[in-house]
């Protein structure tokens, strides 16, 4: 019951925030660059609408708003909490919402893709799916359609849960510390990276190699497209699934803040 | 339909704040929290508001835990220091979703009360003063469709005028509408004719567990020479001592064992709850 009244109240926020995002996106793809253009050569001349359609930022912005609204969890946990909401409701509407709007946003983009970018693009089709995984079903087959679909929903839902993570995690802490620990662990990725790139010649490590070839499908083959995309698609659904119950645990310990 | 906590215990870090709380809440009643800074009365609200969780300890309705219990929880309203409101959000649209997680709002009563305190429901919380942003969780409290209200420090940065209104508030909802007030404040003074029971806490125990009535009725001031009050208070529970030149007030909370002669020169006053409360408090006697 509860968690009906609240997956209600988050969607009507999310799908108010997804509709902005949209807005906002179509913006910048087709208003900004006829305003540059004039600025910069003084006439529209080079522009033109079919030029205009061929961009596609849809992608990239779901991820990026689906990560951001996810990391603000904080504003609406407390909200919830202050009007009489268990954490685990908040937790379970959360998912429910994320998921909802992460399938919403991978339709959209899929139906803006082959509807809008395509036939403006000469029927040329470059989606990341289909470089890297369009033919192990084989090019024209039909399940490359919910499988397309399904791999950028999980996508996008994975980098919900990512930005919830750090959203919980930066909720823990107070403003001075969160800034602390965030310094700290983007120096700390550079040193790494730093000492990698020094060492990892005297280092054995094929195995991540390894790793990595097996979570993203790699297939050892001269051809295009032919990577085994349920690898990925597993490693997402496994990926959501621990990362989703790390955030109850990050949860259950937020401590409401004045601020 | 009582809310019970039994043994609660909350440490932050190595600091007992809590240490084997025990009380009940009962109906229709309205009741004071009270304690000096520090001695957990706002972890003990969080507790039963299932908004922090306890190292021990059960709160239960009706038997029932209130733990990640949305049911139980939605007939608890705590209105907090903390302001846990999105500062972007307009008022009228805080009601409406107040409205629809507790599954009711007095929308009349609210607009009487915005109208009262002067208090524009198009405001974004963000916008509101410390005074303002109580009063707004004051009206949020008095609206919602729950049986226990939880309200603490509900006076921070209230004027006179404000904190006289909102009395004048509380007292004729809950007799148009009873349920459980609980108020947790330091302004004894202003509340002690409202409240009809009182929790003391002190040091993360309960201190007293009492109504007012029958916690006054056994509170004495007993002044006069001091030799006089000392050999007349001798053997009582004196909670706190007071002296001026020869006069002496003794605080004595407890039975005066009556059937003794009263000298002439010894008189015997009623102590009002907050000079009793900051006697107990202050580590000149015990409660119990």
């Amino acid at each position: 019951m509860k968690t009906k009244s609240v997956f209600k109240n988050k969607l009507k926020h999310s799908l108010k925030g997804v509709g902005y995002t949209y807005l906002l996106t179509l913006v910048v793809m087709f208003v900004l660059p006829v305003v540059f253009t004039f600025l910069f050569t003084g006439s529209l001349k080079g522009v033109s609408l079919h030029n205009l359609l061929q961009n596609n930022l849809l992608p990239f912005i779901s991820v990026l708003f689906l990560f951001i609204s996810s990391y603000r969890i904080y504003g609406p946990f407390k909200f919830y909490i202050q009007n009489g909401i268990s954490r685990r409701t908040v937790w379970k509407a959360t998912i429910g919402v994320v998921s909802l709007c992460s399938l919403l946003m991978s339709l959209i983009n899929y139906g803006y893709y082959y509807m809008v970018v395509v036939p403006n693009a000469g029927n040329v089709d470059n989606t990341f799916y289909n470089q890297l995984f369009g033919q192990f079903l084989g090019f024209h087959s039909f399940w490359n359609v919910p499988a397309q679909i399904f791999y950028e929903w999980l996508l996008l839902w994975s980098f919900a849960v990512i930005g919830t993570f750090f959203g919980s995690l930066s909720a823990l802490f107070k403003r001075r510390t969160r800034l602390i620990i965030w310094l700290t662990v983007l120096i700390g990725i550079v040193v790494v990276i730093r000492f990698l790139m020094q060492f990892h010649t005297a280092m054995n490590l094929d195995w991540t190699e390894d790793v990595i070839k097996f979570l993203v499908g790699y297939t050892k083959t001269d051809g295009e497209g032919l990577w085994n995309p349920f690898h990925p698609i597993g490693v997402m659904m496994v990926a959501i699934f621990v990362g989703t119950g790390i955030n109850y645990w990050l949860q259950q310990h937020l401590i409401l803040k004045n601020q | 339909m009582e809310i019970k906590i039994s043994e609660i215990t909350k440490k932050f870090g190595k600091k007992q704040i809590l240490n084997g709380v025990s009380l009940t809440i009962e109906p229709n009643r309205i009741y004071g929290l009270l304690g000096r800074n520090g001695a957990g009365k706002s972890t003990l609200l969080n507790i039963i508001t299932d908004r922090i969780f306890a190292n021990d300890g059960t709160v239960t309705i009706d038997g029932v835990s209130t733990h990640e219990h949305d049911e139980l929880l939605g007939k608890i309203y705590l209105m907090s220091e903390v302001n846990l409101y999105q500062k972007r959000v307009r008022l009228q649209e805080l009601f409406k979703a107040s409205k629809i997680m507790y599954g009711g709002f007095d929308e009349t009563y609210a607009k009487h009360l915005c109208e009262a305190f002067e208090l524009n429901p198009k405001l974004r919380f963000g916008q509101l003063s410390t005074g303002y942003r109580t009063i707004f969780k004051l009206i949020i409290a008095l609206c919602l469709p729950v049986d226990y209200v939880f309200l603490d420090e509900p006076i921070l940065g209230l004027d006179a005028n404000h904190r006289e209104l909102f009395y004048k508030e509380l007292l004729d909802t809950y007799s148009s509408h009873p349920r459980t007030f609980v108020i947790s404040t330091h302004m004894i003074e202003e509340i002690a004719n409202m409240i009809e029971h009182v929790f003391v806490l002190e040091n993360g125990k309960i201190l007293v567990d009492d109504d007012v009535d029958h916690m006054l009725s056994q509170a004495y001031v007993i002044t006069g020479p001091g030799e006089t009050v000392d050999q007349y208070t001798e053997g009582l529970n004196i909670i706190g001592t007071e002296s001026l030149g020869n006069l002496k007030g003794n605080y004595v909370f407890g039975s005066l064992n009556d059937d003794r002669e009263i000298p002439d020169t010894v008189q015997i006053s009623r102590m009002d709850l907050q000079k009793l409360f900051i006697h107990l408090t202050s580590g000149g006697g015990t409660g119990k």
